[in-house]
C-alpha cells in the first residue's frame, strides 16, 4: 500500500518508523505534512518572517532529537504541536516577549468571573457584513495579541486549529477541566478587549 | 458547579443555570454527546439567559470564522529539505538555548554566605566585649581594643609608668622629741 492511500496517523507513524531507521527522505515528508500548518500556528506568537522560519525549523530539529521517545502514545500531530508551543513561548520568554512574565497569572485573577454575565462589558455584536475577510483578521490578530500568551494560546488552538478539548489538554499538558475553564477566560477576555479596543462593535440594546 | 469539574453530566439531569454556563461553552465547540446536549436544549427553552449565553458564543464564533489563517504565511521553498538535512547532520537547533550558569541562585548563596558570616562576627565580638564576671561592678570598662593601657603608651614614649607599689610596712613612727626625757634611759616597764 503506498503512503498516499494511508490513513494520515498510519502515514505518520509510517514516516516516524522510517525516520528513526535513518531515512532522512521520511523525515522531510514529515515536516512537509506540517510545516504550513506550524507556521500558521507560530505567526500568532510573532509576526516577524524570520522568527516564525527559525521557531518552526527548531520544533523540527527538537522532534528529531526526540523522536526515539515518540511512543505513539498521542498522535505525532498532537505531539508535534506541543514542540511548537513550547518552542514559540520559550522563545518569546527569551526575548523578553512573554506577558506572563510581566503580569500576575491570569487564571488566579477573578476578574473575569465564571457565569453568564463573566465579562459583565455588554454584548459583542457579530463582524460588520461589509467588512473584508482582512479586516476581521487585522482585528482579531490585534486583539489576540493583546490578550496574554496562557489564553491566546488555548483561543489560537480551539479556534484556528480546531484542536478537541482532549488534544488541547495534551498539548499543554493540562487537564480537561482546565482547558475549559481557561478556554471560557480567554474567550471573556477575547470579548472584553475586543469591545475595549474597538467600541463601535459594541452592541446597543 | 465550578469550571474545573467535569462540566458533562449525566443525561437525566435537570440543568439549572448554575451549571450551564461551562456546558454552553463545551456545547458551542460540539464536545457533548447527544445524551448530553439534550437536557441542555431543554434548558435553553426556558431560559433566556443562558439562551443569551449560547448566542454570545455564536457571536464570538464569526469573529473567528471570519479570520482565516494568514495565506500569505507559508514554509519558503525547500524549507522541509533544508530542515532535514540539518536535523540529520546533528545541527542542535538555532534556538535551543545554550547551558547557562543559574546566576540568581549564585548570588543569594553569595548573599546569605556574608550575611552569615556578619551576624557571627558580630556575635563573637559581643561576646568579648561582655565582662566575664558575674558581678555587678561600677568600673568603667573599655573594650579590648581601646587602648586603656597606660603602660603600653608609657612604655614607647617615657619608659615605664609610674607602679603603685602597695606597702608592706608601715612607716617609721615619727617621734616627738621631748626635752624630759633622757635617750640613754628606756622608759621603764609598767609594773
Amino acid at each position: 500500500m503506498g503512503i498516499l492511500h494511508m490513513q494520515p496517523a498510519r502515514e505518520d507513524r509510517l514516516l516516524v518508523t522510517e525516520t528513526l531507521q535513518g531515512n532522512q527522505l521520511s523525515f522531510q515528508l514529515l515536516i512537509e505534512r506540517y510545516q504550513d500548518r506550524l507556521f500558521g500556528l507560530v505567526r500568532h506568537y510573532t509576526k516577524s518572517a524570520v522568527e516564525i522560519e527559525d521557531i518552526v525549523q527548531d520544533t523540527f530539529i527538537k522532534a528529531y532529537r526526540k523522536l526515539e521517545s515518540f511512543q505513539h502514545q498521542s498522535s505525532f500531530s498532537t505531539w508535534i504541536y506541543r514542540i511548537t508551543v513550547n518552542t514559540a513561548l520559550d522563545f518569546l520568554k527569551r526575548s523578553g516577549r512573554n506577558p506572563v512574565q510581566s503580569v500576575e497569572d491570569p487564571e488566579m485573577l477573578g476578574s473575569t468571573a465564571d457565569g453568564p454575565n463573566a465579562s459583565g462589558a455588554g454584548h459583542l455584536a457579530a463582524p460588520d457584513a461589509n467588512l473584508q475577510r482582512e479586516e476581521i483578521a487585522q482585528i482579531t490578530q490585534h486583539v489576540l495579541a493583546e490578550l496574554p500568551e496562557i489564553f491566546r494560546t488555548v483561543l489560537v488552538l480551539r479556534e484556528f486549529e480546531d484542536l478537541s478539548y482532549q488534544e488541547m489538554a495534551e498539548v499543554l499538558s493540562i487537564s480537561i477541566g482546565t482547558v475549559e475553564s481557561r478556554l471560557f477566560r480567554a474567550r471573556a477576555r477575547f470579548k472584553d478587549a475586543l469591545l475595549r479596543l474597538y467600541p463601535e462593535y459594541g452592541q446597543t440594546e | 458547579m465550578t469550571m474545573n469539574q467535569d462540566p458533562q453530566p449525566p443525561s437525566n439531569l435537570k440543568i439549572h443555570c448554575d451549571n450551564a454556563s461551562s456546558l454552553v461553552q463545551s456545547y458551542m465547540d460540539s464536545e457533548l454527546t447527544e445524551a448530553q446536549a439534550a437536557p441542555l436544549r431543554e434548558h435553553f427553552l426556558d431560559c433566556p439567559a443562558c439562551r443569551e449565553l449560547a448566542k454570545d458564543g455564536r457571536v464570538l464564533r464569526r469573529w473567528f470564522d471570519g479570520a482565516p489563517g494568514e495565506s500569505g504565511i507559508l514554509a519558503p521553498e525547500g524549507f522541509a529539505s533544508r530542515v532535514a538535512r540539518r536535523a540529520f547532520a546533528g545541527d542542535p537547533g538555532l534556538l535551543i538555548p545554550e547551558p547557562r550558569r543559574p546566576l540568581l541562585p549564585f548570588l543569594l548563596t553569595i548573599t546569605a554566605v556574608a550575611a552569615a558570616a556578619l551576624f557571627v562576627f558580630s556575635v563573637v565580638i559581643q561576646r568579648q566585649a561582655i565582662p566575664t564576671s558575674g558581678t555587678m561592678s561600677a568600673e568603667d570598662y573599655s573594650p579590648p581594643w581601646e587602648d586603656r593601657s597606660a603602660g603600653d603608651r608609657w612604655a614607647i614614649d617615657e619608659g615605664p609608668p609610674p607602679a603603685y607599689v602597695v606597702p608592706t610596712e608601715l612607716p617609721p613612727l615619727i617621734e616627738v622629741d621631748d626635752p624630759q626625757a633622757d635617750p640613754e634611759d628606756p622608759k621603764p616597764d609598767s609594773e
